[in-house]
Order: structure tokens, then sequence, then C-alpha cells
């Protein structure tokens, strides 16, 4: 029973994805920018990789479509997908101004925000973003996960990326750093200083899902975006999903 | 000399003329070169600066950022020459914009090398994104070309004006150097030159370096030098006899008239002797004319050493010399009586016997002197008076001095006008030809002597006493002898030609000395004989004792020429000179003329019979012909027959008759006494 229902789905989800690959391409190429363990533009090997764009690749190719992934400046990004230049990019997540030039895939993976801190530093009880006030906090420049401080009134400082925010809560007189923990902790495992880090959740604070964003004006871009969910079904009911997450997070 | 005509300013403004016309022109030249190369420049440095900027512009658009963008595009616009900046990207969209001021508006000189430079205003550079060919933004600029310009026309002007400034300042330092260096030296040799040419002398140098100008002081000072000498020179020259040294006759004139001045003054007299050597042309055609020169010095010096300190002896020319003796005398009497001691002393102290070049020589002088002031009479007439005062001496015997006095200046006006006659007597055939006879014992005319005589066209007929001398004197004896000659033997061939009695056998002329010892005499006879073809045998010369004394060797040889072609020889006045018998016999004389003052009233038995006895025995001794002249009765003419002469010449025969008068007695062979017409 289990066996034939396994085959229906099968069935089924050919004959979706039949229908749903008459106008899509079978090659497609997405830009992303450097964001591991999500995205990583360029790996040991040179090649773009990263837990998200290995899922999309492998998403596409359960439904027989190649999977370009290559970095381009964010801004420009968007821009390219604004223009319906480009088909799209990855782990990006949903607000409100990009519905209008995006269209967004099943979640992908989550950005869960947690205060960042040095083991030996023993910042007190934080259980809430607003907890973070009393601290001296610091947010990667431009990130989206800073509008959650700004929400709840935490004054931050900035910094250029995950690495300096690491080097600032070990070295410097910062005491959190506000991120995404799954990025940190990729970070800081290739800095070696997993170890010395402190990862405090917020109970106040709902993970991020990361999508794959499709550029609205992009030839076939609704297409994309059901084929790439369809994709991704197979990925998660195959297990090659949880594979690829385990590979990166673990 | 105004300050214009300064070579300094003049080379100045020649100078600063060229200098900016040269630079004017080479900063056109400038100009034009660099603003081809300027265009060029301006716009690859524009480039370059946009250039520097395209990759950040570049990376800045790629990322789509704005905010490096805008640094870029202010960056752009910080350099003055944009005033507006912007940066496009692939999309098309202005990522940054950046805008100074618009441009001012500049000056005229900026406009025009604005248009003239075309500098593009507007710049627009594609930039490449992350290599990749199809995604290209760009940069755009605006250029202030004002400002661009500005700078070069700033430079441009600068340039010119600079050069205008160092031109000025390089024609005023070459006016100063050229001042200082040029013109000042020339003005103060100028003065120099000045100077010195008014005091007559070299002043110290105005100028002492080793170069064009030092030169040409050594050249002026040099050159003055020799105008110096040149001047000293010409001054001797003018002023001093070359041959004696002594002052000469212009010399002695302006001392005499300056001295006659100042005697009129001071009341005081002197005097002026004027003195020649008596028989200098004898001495100068014998001995030749070195020989006269070194003679003329000797006088010289010897009459400089006689006179007083204070006198000026000079060398009038010839053998002419003046003395003038200032200061003689508060009175006419005192001033004589020293003038004649002077003369005295220099007539003494010139005959003593010279020493010339071996030949000792005994001269005499003739003096003739005149005293100063004289009322109404100047310089030249004084030394007229002398001259005519020296005249009388020569008259007088020489050797001598004399005194001038009125009567003599008669005389003399007589002597020149006769000079000045006898110059024209012998062109307008105004002299003629006389002849007397010389008769034999027998009363036959044997020959004639020729006499001339002058028929002056005012005068009337004058005789050769009267003209004789002074042609003698004035030079022309030899002429008017020559032409006695020419005649005689004109006449002698036209006789013969007629036809001559064939006792007549000669036409006796008298010879002057100076004429027989002319150097040319000899030849003249010769060639006067072949003209008419007269054989010399028909010619006889008489010639003085004196002259065969004092001219003995030249007399011989001239004689001995002539006897050659058979002239012969007749001493005139003989028993009257200074002869010897030995010159008698070694001389080829053919015929004595015993003078008439022995003839004159013969008596046998007096003293000039005993002469005449003598003379006449003498002529036969020595085989001469002895003619008696100046028998004027028949009681002389039988005296002196018995006395052994047998030829006789007087007026007993005939007086001197006209040529033609003589031929024609001659041809009826009488003679009477002719009146003369």
């Amino acid at each position: 029973m289990k066996n034939f229902a396994i085959a229906v789905q099968w069935v089924l989800i050919c004959f979706c994805s039949s229908i749903s690959f008459a106008g899509t391409p079978s090659l497609v190429t997405f830009y992303i920018v450097d964001y591991p363990p999500y995205l990583i533009e360029s790996d040991k090997h040179g090649a773009t990789s990263g837990m998200d764009v290995d899922i999309v690749r492998a998403a596409f190719r359960e439904m027989n479509i190649s999977a370009t992934v290559k970095v381009m400046p964010w801004k420009r990004i968007i821009k390219s997908m604004k223009k319906g230049l480009i088909a799209g990019t990855i782990s990006c997540s949903k607000r409100k101004d990009r519905i209008e030039y995006m269209l967004f895939s099943d979640p992908i993976s989550q950005i869960n925000q947690a205060a960042i801190s040095a083991t030996d530093k023993h910042i007190g009880n934080v259980s809430q973003v607003s907890d973070l006030a009393k601290y001296k906090v610091v947010g990667v420049e431009g990130w989206g996960v800073l509008n959650n401080l700004k929400k709840n009134g935490v004054p931050f400082h900035t910094t250029k990326n995950i690495e300096n925010g690491i080097t600032s809560i070990l070295y410097r007189d910062v005491d959190v750093f506000f991120n995404g923990s799954e990025t940190t902790k990729y970070q800081s495992k290739l800095m070696g200083v997993r170890d010395q880090l402190t990862f405090t959740p917020f109970v106040d604070s709902t993970a991020t899902d990361l999508h794959l964003c499709i550029s609205k004006p992009f030839t076939n871009s609704k297409e994309l975006v059901t084929v790439f969910d369809q994709g991704l079904s197979r990925l998660k009911a195959n297990g090659v999903y949880s594979s690829i997450r385990s590979r990166y997070l673990n | 000399m105004s300050i214009k005509q300064h070579l300094a300013i003049r080379h100045a403004k020649y100078i600063l003329l060229l200098s900016l016309s040269i630079g004017f022109v080479s900063s056109l030249i400038q100009v034009y070169l660099d603003l081809s190369d300027e265009r060029g420049r301006q716009i690859s440095e524009i480039e370059k600066v946009i250039d520097f900027h395209s990759e950040a512009a570049a990376t800045a658009v790629y990322n789509l950022d704005e905010e490096v963008a805008q640094n870029v595009s202010n960056s752009l616009v910080s350099d003055r020459r944009f005033y507006k900046a912007s940066i496009i990207d692939d999309f098309g969209d202005t990522l940054a914009l950046s805008v100074r001021s618009e441009p001012e508006v500049h000056v005229w000189f900026v406009q025009y090398f604005y248009e003239k430079l075309n500098i593009p205003d507007h710049f627009i550079v594609p930039l490449t994104l992350n290599k990749s060919p199809d995604m290209r933004g760009k940069v755009d600029v605006w250029v202030d070309v004002g400002f661009v310009v500005e700078g070069f026309a700033r430079r441009a002007i600068t340039t010119a004006f600079t050069g205008l400034l160092s031109t000025s300042v390089l024609t005023l330092v070459l006016l100063v150097v050229l001042y200082r260096g040029l013109s000042k030296p020339i003005a103060d040799i100028s003065r120099w030159v000045e100077t010195f040419s008014a005091r007559n002398h070299i002043q110290n140098d105005p100028y002492d370096r080793d170069d064009e100008l030092g030169h040409l002081i050594q050249c002026f000072k040099d050159a003055w030098r020799e105008r110096d000498e040149a001047e000293a020179q010409m001054h001797k020259l003018a002023y001093f006899d070359p041959l004696t040294q002594l002052p000469n006759r212009r010399s002695l004139v302006e001392i005499l008239t300056r001295e006659i001045d100042k005697h009129t003054v001071s009341k005081t007299f002197g005097a002026v002797m004027y003195f020649d050597i008596d028989r200098f042309k004898t001495i100068n055609d014998s001995l030749g004319h070195s020989i006269g020169d070194l003679l003329l010095c000797e006088i010289g010096q010897r009459a400089s050493e006689v006179i007083p300190k204070h006198a000026v002896c000079s060398r009038f020319g010839g053998d002419e010399f003046v003395i003038l003796l200032p200061e003689m005398g508060d009175g006419r009497e005192s001033c004589s009586l020293m003038a004649k001691t002077v003369a005295a002393s220099l007539l003494k102290r010139l005959a003593e016997p010279m020493n010339i070049e071996g030949n000792v020589l005994h001269c005499t002088v003739s003096i003739g002197i005149a005293i100063f002031p004289q009322k109404g009479g100047d310089c030249l007439d004084i030394i007229r008076r002398a001259d005519t005062a020296l005249y009388r001496v020569k008259a007088s015997g020489k050797n001598n001095y004399q005194f001038y006095d009125h009567e003599m200046q008669r005389v003399a006006t007589q002597r020149l006008s006769i000079e000045e006659g006898l110059h024209v007597a012998l062109a307008n055939e105004e002299l003629e030809l006389w002849f007397q006879p010389q008769i034999d014992s027998l009363g036959c005319t044997v020959g004639a002597e020729a006499l001339i005589r002058w028929r002056h066209p005012v005068k009337g007929l004058i005789y050769p006493n009267d003209f004789l001398s002074v042609a003698e004197e004035s030079g022309q004896m030899s002429a008017i002898g020559l032409w006695v000659i020419e005649e005689a033997c004109r006449l002698l061939r036209h006789w013969q030609v007629e036809g001559l009695p064939e006792q007549f056998q000669r036409v006796s002329i008298n010879v002057s000395p100076s004429q027989f010892v002319d150097g040319s005499f000899v030849q003249d006879v010769v060639e006067i004989l072949k003209k008419h073809e007269i054989s010399g045998s028909m010619l006889e010369l008489e010639i003085t004792e004196n002259m065969l004394v004092s001219s003995f060797d030249i007399a011989s040889k001239k004689m001995a020429l002539l006897k050659e072609y058979g002239i012969t020889f007749a001493i005139d006045d003989f028993g009257t000179g200074y002869s010897s018998l030995k010159y008698l016999s070694h001389l080829p004389l053919d015929v004595l003329k015993i003078d008439r003052s022995f003839v004159s009233n013969l008596l046998k038995g007096s003293d000039d019979a005993s002469i005449v006895e003598v003379i006449i025995a003498t002529g036969q001794k020595l085989n001469m012909r002895v003619i008696a002249e100046g028998v004027s009765s028949a009681a002389e003419k039988q005296c002196l027959e018995q006395l052994g002469c047998h030829f006789f010449q007087g007026f007993l025969f005939s007086r001197p008759l006209r040529a033609e008068l003589f031929y024609k007695d001659l041809c009826e062979d009488r003679y009477i006494e002719c009146s003369e017409s």
C-alpha cells in the first residue's frame, strides 16, 4: 500500500512535472551573494556552493533542469530581478517590498536569530530581543535582521561582515553580535573559534524563512517556481534535503 | 649731443625692437605649437583622471553601490576641471550625480583660446563591469573648458609678459652694459681727443684695457705722434733750408717782419745783410753740384759762427744768404758801425780757404747791407735794398760790402729793366750784329769783329757795355752768345754766297767766360758751323785773359777740340789780365789783341810803346798774329807798324757797322765812318 502510494505520488509528480515542464527552460541561472552556510560564493574548489545552493541545484535536477548559480552583488541581483534580467536569487526572505517583483518558492531554509556572545563574557539572561538594549550590540551592516533590533528599540553598531562581528565580540568591547545563528556558527567554525561562542536564541523571535526568489518579469517565472517547489518536495521526500542540510549545519 | 644720439641708446632701441619682435614671433610660434600640444595634453589628462576613477566607478556600478558611486562622482567634480559628473549603471539609471557651480564666463582671451584649443566639454567613458562586455555602465563628465583653457591662456599671457619683461630687463642691462662698456668709453675718448687737440699734446689715457677701444686709443696716439712729427717735419721744410739747415726765405721774412715792428716801437735799429758767393756758378759748374752744395753748407756754417748770437742767418736760395742783425744800435750810425764790423768779419772768415772733399777752395762773397726800420719800407723793401746794394758790390768788383743808398735803387731799377727786356730781345729779334773791320798793313780787310747791338723798341740802340753784364748776371749770356755765333755764321754764309773778297778770312766773335765753360759750348759751335756750312777757319773766338787763368784746364780742352774744326782763338784785351807766359805757350792761341788802352795816344818810346813792343814780340815768338784794337789815328797806326804790328782795328778805319752796311763796304773795299742810326 505504501509502495502504491509512493508510486501514485511519483506518477502525479511526473504528470505535474510534465505539465509544468511545458515552457520551462532546461537551463536556468541564479545569482547569489556570499552568505554561508546558505550561500558560498567560492568553496575550496572555487565553485559556488552552500546549503541552499545545493538544495536548489538538487531540486531542479530532480526536475531535469540544470541550475547554474553565479555570484552577483546583492543590489544588482535585486535590480536585475526587478528588470526581469535574471531568473532570481537564492536564500532571500519574503518581504512586502519584494512581493512586487519577486515570486517566492517554498522555504528552503531558515534563519534563526540569536544573540552571539563570547562564552567567557557571560552576558546575563537574554530571552527577548529587547533584552539586548543593555548591551553593546553589533550587526552586519545592511542585513535585514537588524530590523528586529530597530523594531525592539535596541541600539546597535554595524560591522562589515560576520567575521568582523565575531572578532568584535571576542576581541573588542562588543557584548553581543546580533545575527543568524546558522551563518555565525558556520563562520566561527571556519575561524576555529566555534567553541568560544555562546548562541542564545530569543523566545520572541521567529525564524525567518529563506526562499528561492524568482524575478516576476522573468520569462516563465511562475513555471520555474512551480517546478522548483516540485523538486523540493521530492528532495524532502527522498531524504536528500536532510542530508544536504546536515552536511552544512552539523 | 642729445641723449637720443648716444650709441648705447640707439643700440638699445634697436635691440629692444628686435628682441620684442623676435620674442613676439617666437611667442606666437610657441603658443601655436603649445596649442596643439596643450589640447592633446589636456584631453589626455582629463582622460587619465576619468580613467583613474573608472575602476572605482565600475565597481560601484557593478555593486550598484550608490554611496561609493557618489563618492566617485564627488571626487571627479572636486577636480576643478570638471563641474559635473554622473555615473550611469548598465540599466541606464543614474547611480550618482555631482554638480558644482556652472562654469563662469571667462575673459575674452580665455574665450579666444577656448575656441582655438577646441577641447570637448563632455566626456563619456564606458565602464566594463565585472569583465563582462554585456554589462556596460558609463561615466559622464562635463569639463569646465574655460578653467582648463584659462590655465593655458594665463600661462601664455604670463609667458608673453615674462618674455616682454625679460626682454626689457635684458635691454636695460644691455643698455647699461653698452653705455658703460662702449658709449661712455667712446665719449671719454672723444673728449680726450678734443682735449689733447686743444692743448696740442697727449693727455693721460682715458681707457686702459687691452681691447678694441684700447687699440683705438693707441692708434690715435700713434696717429697724433705721426702728425706731430709730420707737422714738425713740415715746419722744418717750410721754414728751414734742407741743405744748410738754416732758416729759409719764408722764415727770415716772418722774423724780419716781427723785428721791424719791434724796432719801430722801441726806436732801435737793425740791419739786413744780403750776400752771395762770388763766381759760385763757375765753381758749381766746374766742380759739380755736390761740391757746390757742400760749399754752401760751409758758407752757412761759417756765417752762423761769425754773426752775433741773436742774429739770424738764412739761406735765401741758390748761393744767396740773408743775415738779420737785430738790436744793432739806438741810432742809424751806431747800427751802421756794428753792421760794418759784422760784414768785415764775415768777409774775412768766408775768404779763408775751404777744404771741400779734397778741393781747396778760395771763395769771396759780396755783401749788400740795408738798415731798418725805414720810413715807408716794409720787410720786402728792406730785403730789396740790401739786394740792390749787393748788386752794386758785384758791379764794383765783388768781395766787399756796400750800404744801400737811393742812387743804387735807380741803377737797380734800370738794371732790372734791362734784364727783363733781354728776355724778350732774342724772341723779338731786337738784337743785331754789327761788324768792325780788321785791316792789315796793306789796308785790306782781312777780318771783322762781330759786335752785338740791342735795338730796344723804346730806348733805341743799346750798346753791349750797357746790357752784357746784366745778361751775364741774369744767366742769359749763353743764349745771347749762341745767337751771336749763329747770326755771324748765317751772315758769313750769306756773304759767301753773295761773294766775299779773297782777303777776307774770318769773323771774330767775343765769347764770355760763362758761355765758354758751358758744357755744350763745343757741340753748339760745331752744330752751327755744320748748319750754315761754314768752315771753322772762318771763325775766330775772342776770349779774355782772366778766363784762361781761371779755367785753364777746361779752356785748353775746349780750345783743342774746336781747333780740330779750324777755329782760331784770340786773346782779347791782352795785357790787362793775369795770364802767364806759360799759359800762353800751352794754349792753342792764334791771335793777341792789344788792348785799346795801350794803343790810345801811343807814342814811340813811351811806356805803353814798350809794353806794345813786348806784346808784339811775344806774339811773334809764339807765332801768333797781333792785332791792335782801338786804333783811332794815323799816328797810332804808324807807331804800331814801327813796333811790328801789322793788323789794326779801330775808328781810324771804321766804326762798327750794321751787317749790310759792312758787307757793302767790304765789297767796295772801302771804309768810312758811318753814322749810328
